[in-house]
């Protein structure tokens, strides 16, 4: 039986959302491929240790826990650069994508992040809020934004897609989220798995790939909810935004 | 002139609520709305007219269901009361209140105004009217699309307290997130809470896990649901300050009643231990207005729940039709289903309105999983897709989907199951009252027809 280890930092700050609808994705997605997922909810009191996780796992936190967060993983940043150099597994959604670029926005001032993403944060005027829609090598993606920055990523990295209805990462340039080699980020914010399964699948199959030598044959699962569910969000954002 | 334009806003918009009326409509808003546009100082003009004491009620969850209790109190011991006992919580609606109640000439006879203010509204309304009391229920995550995060709320909630100095507080004691005012106002203020040990179901969406003047993790001695709790600082001298009145020996089954500090005992009507807070924090306020009620049992006796709060229809099977908003709301309500114990069938009807929210990530923060062993499920609403998934991902496959909760409801009724329960969120829930109303009187035909 395959096995694989994930990390979920500060489930304690980082859950502003639903995110822990993304745990039980991954729970439930592994359970039924038959590969057994062990999940370390690790506390912001203990130390981060990457030896023989497989994904980790950033969540969104409140503003004001966002330089505290930054903060502490700054410590550990030549590990983080290893682990992305090779090809180790981790999804940040909401404002926990933006502290793994050069700079994020917080509390109102800008600040430095870790710098594992080429992209830089800055503030903007108005908050980018509401249901979004991004055509993706993996399909359509969609969820809901919520976020005051505007991310512009730099060469190296590409974007998780482009923006169908929404804002995206600055509601200019029709990017959405970030790819570095095994690292997504997404401002779509909370439960993005439940609905894009696509995105949890991938990086599933990653994992199994970096630590097990391919990328392996995973059984569809049927939910047809889940197409339906995006199909909402996608009208949603035709009819509301009349691109 | 401003008498005259006060008469002419009041003659209009009690026409409207007239003509509301005649429509069927539920015009609790407009017709203020329009009264204000005629006579902007409507509201200061009439306020003062009180007799006794303003009082208001904030907070995310219990707002509706505590300003009725105290609305309650205060007629049943004799008093009158201007109060907007529909929920129409913002500006518009508080006018429409005062200005129903007035008379043609823009008098006012009331002794008391009783009054739920929605959190964003608060430090608007308080410029027009000044409270003598001010209830905060608790403080939950709630539309963060609207509110923004909880701190931004309390934020909100600060400066409206700041705008009425001299109000007394009726704070939520086992909140941390209300009992902070103790130590960021000023103003004097009275505190309720529980004050043992209850097993209510966990739920792991608590706000405010960090002490909000020094940063470090609360800690508790026990703690009910949310975040609510007997919580200390390990980091400073913030804890639950000790409450004024407490509840104690709480009983759920059949239904809600404890020892009010330690001495009395209050006998409910009510289903499910949130209720519990909203009638301490009623009989808090009914105690620190003096309202010399003697016997809260008999007043309880004679409450009615307002519009779908665990609200029954006698169909050929009992279905019961509850309002939830967000995670709060719905963990409680779960805790209440599982206290019963026939065999249930769930719809779950999320709507994505405005008023509703129009982000409904928090699906997760509810603890669905603890209703898998419901004999049937259903999802409704117009997020109903996100819904079935929600269920998906809590080990529920067969689901019903329908957008409307009530023909789903109807379906689950052929199950076997024995109760069926539809809870859902704001903008669902008229209509389902609504066409719940008419299921039960066709039932009632068909029964006095010897059909059944």
């Amino acid at each position: 039986m395959m096995k694989l280890t994930l990390l979920h930092l500060f489930p304690e700050l980082l859950n502003l959302y639903g995110d822990r609808g993304n745990m039980k994705v991954f729970e439930k997605r592994c359970r039924l491929r038959n590969i057994e997922l062990e999940v370390i909810s690790l506390p912001f009191s203990e130390e981060i240790d990457l030896t023989d996780v497989d994904i980790v796992y950033l969540g969104g936190a409140s503003e004001k826990d966002l330089q505290k967060i930054a903060e502490k993983l700054k410590n550990h940043r030549e590990e983080l650069l290893r682990y992305r150099d090779e090809e180790g597994v981790l999804l940040a959604v909401a404002t926990g994508f933006p502290l793994l670029g050069h700079s994020f926005v917080a509390e109102g001032a800008v600040h430095e992040g870790l710098g594992l993403i080429p992209m830089t944060t800055e503030a903007g005027a108005e908050k980018l809020i509401g249901n979004v829609a991004v055509d993706s090598p993996l399909g359509i993606l969609a969820g809901f934004e919520n976020h005051t920055g505007r991310t512009r990523l730099a060469p190296g990295a590409d974007p998780l897609g482009t923006v169908l209805s929404g804002h995206g990462n600055n509601g200019e340039d029709q990017t959405e989220g970030a790819i570095v080699k095994s690292f997504i980020g997404t401002h779509l914010s909370g439960p993005l798995l439940p609905k894009n399964p696509e995105v949890c699948d991938l990086l599933i199959g990653k994992a199994i790939q970096k630590k097990y030598g391919s990328f392996p044959e995973l059984a569809p699962i049927a939910c047809e909810h889940e197409k339906l569910a995006k199909g909402y969000v996608l009208n949603y954002g035709n009819r509301t935004h009349k691109r | 002139m401003k008498q005259l334009r006060l008469a002419l806003a009041v003659i209009v918009c009690k026409l409207l609520i007239v003509a509301g009326k005649l429509m069927g409509t539920k015009s609790s808003s407009a017709p203020g709305r329009i009264a204000l546009k005629i006579c902007p100082q409507a509201l200061e003009l009439l306020a003062p007219k009180v007799k006794e004491k303003i009082i208001c009620v904030l907070g995310t969850n219990g707002k509706t269901t505590t300003n009725n209790m105290i609305n309650t109190f205060v007629t049943e011991s004799g008093h009158t009361a201007v109060c907007n006992t529909v929920g129409a919580n913002m500006l518009d609606g508080i006018a429409t209140a005062f200005i129903s109640t007035a008379g043609l000439f823009g008098s006012l006879k009331a002794d008391y105004a009783v009054l739920e203010i929605d959190e964003a509204s608060a430090k608007i309304v308080f410029d027009y009217l000044t409270p003598d009391v001010i209830v905060i229920t608790n403080l939950f995550r709630d539309q963060m699309d609207r509110y923004g995060e909880i701190t931004e709320t309390l934020e909100q909630l600060k400066i409206a307290v700041k705008k009425a100095p001299n109000a007394t507080l009726v704070l939520n004691g086992d909140d941390p997130m209300c009992a902070s005012f103790t130590k960021s106002v000023e103003n004097p203020h009275v505190i309720f809470g529980v004050s043992e040990e209850t097993n209510q179901p966990k739920t792991e969406t608590k706000e405010g896990r960090t002490c909000l003047f020094c940063g470090s993790e609360l800690s508790y001695n026990f703690y009910h649901y949310n975040q609510l709790g007997d919580f200390f600082c390990e980091g400073c001298d913030f804890k639950r300050p000790e409450p004024d009145f407490s509840a104690s020996n709480v009983e759920l089954s059949p239904t809600l009643s404890f020892l009010l500090n330690g001495k009395q005992e209050v006998k409910t009507p009510l289903l499910g231990f949130y209720n519990l807070y909203n009638a301490l924090a009623s009989i808090a306020v009914a105690e620190t207005v003096n309202l010399k009620i003697h016997n809260y049992t008999e007043i309880f006796a004679d409450y009615e729940t307002q519009t779908a709060r665990m609200e029954e229809f006698f169909l050929e099977k009992p279905v019961i039709l509850n309002l939830a908003k967000n995670p709060a709301g719905f963990n409680q309500a779960i805790a209440t289903l599982k206290n019963d114990p026939r065999k249930k069938a769930v719809v779950v009807g999320i709507n994505d309105m405005p008023s509703d929210g129009i982000d409904i990530s928090w699906l997760y923060d509810v603890d669905f999983e603890l209703l898998s062993d419901c004999v049937a499920h259903g999802a409704a609403g117009k997020r109903c897709h996100d819904m079935a998934v929600r269920w998906f991902y809590a080990d529920v496959e067969d689901v019903k989907v329908n957008e409307n909760p009530v023909t789903l409801g109807l379906e689950l009724l052929e199950t076997d199951c024995e109760v069926v329960y539809l809870l859902v969120n704001y903008t669902l829930i008229f209509d389902a009252k609504k066409e719940l109303l008419k299921a039960e009187k066709a039932f009632g035909k068909t029964i006095q027809k010897g059909e059944v």
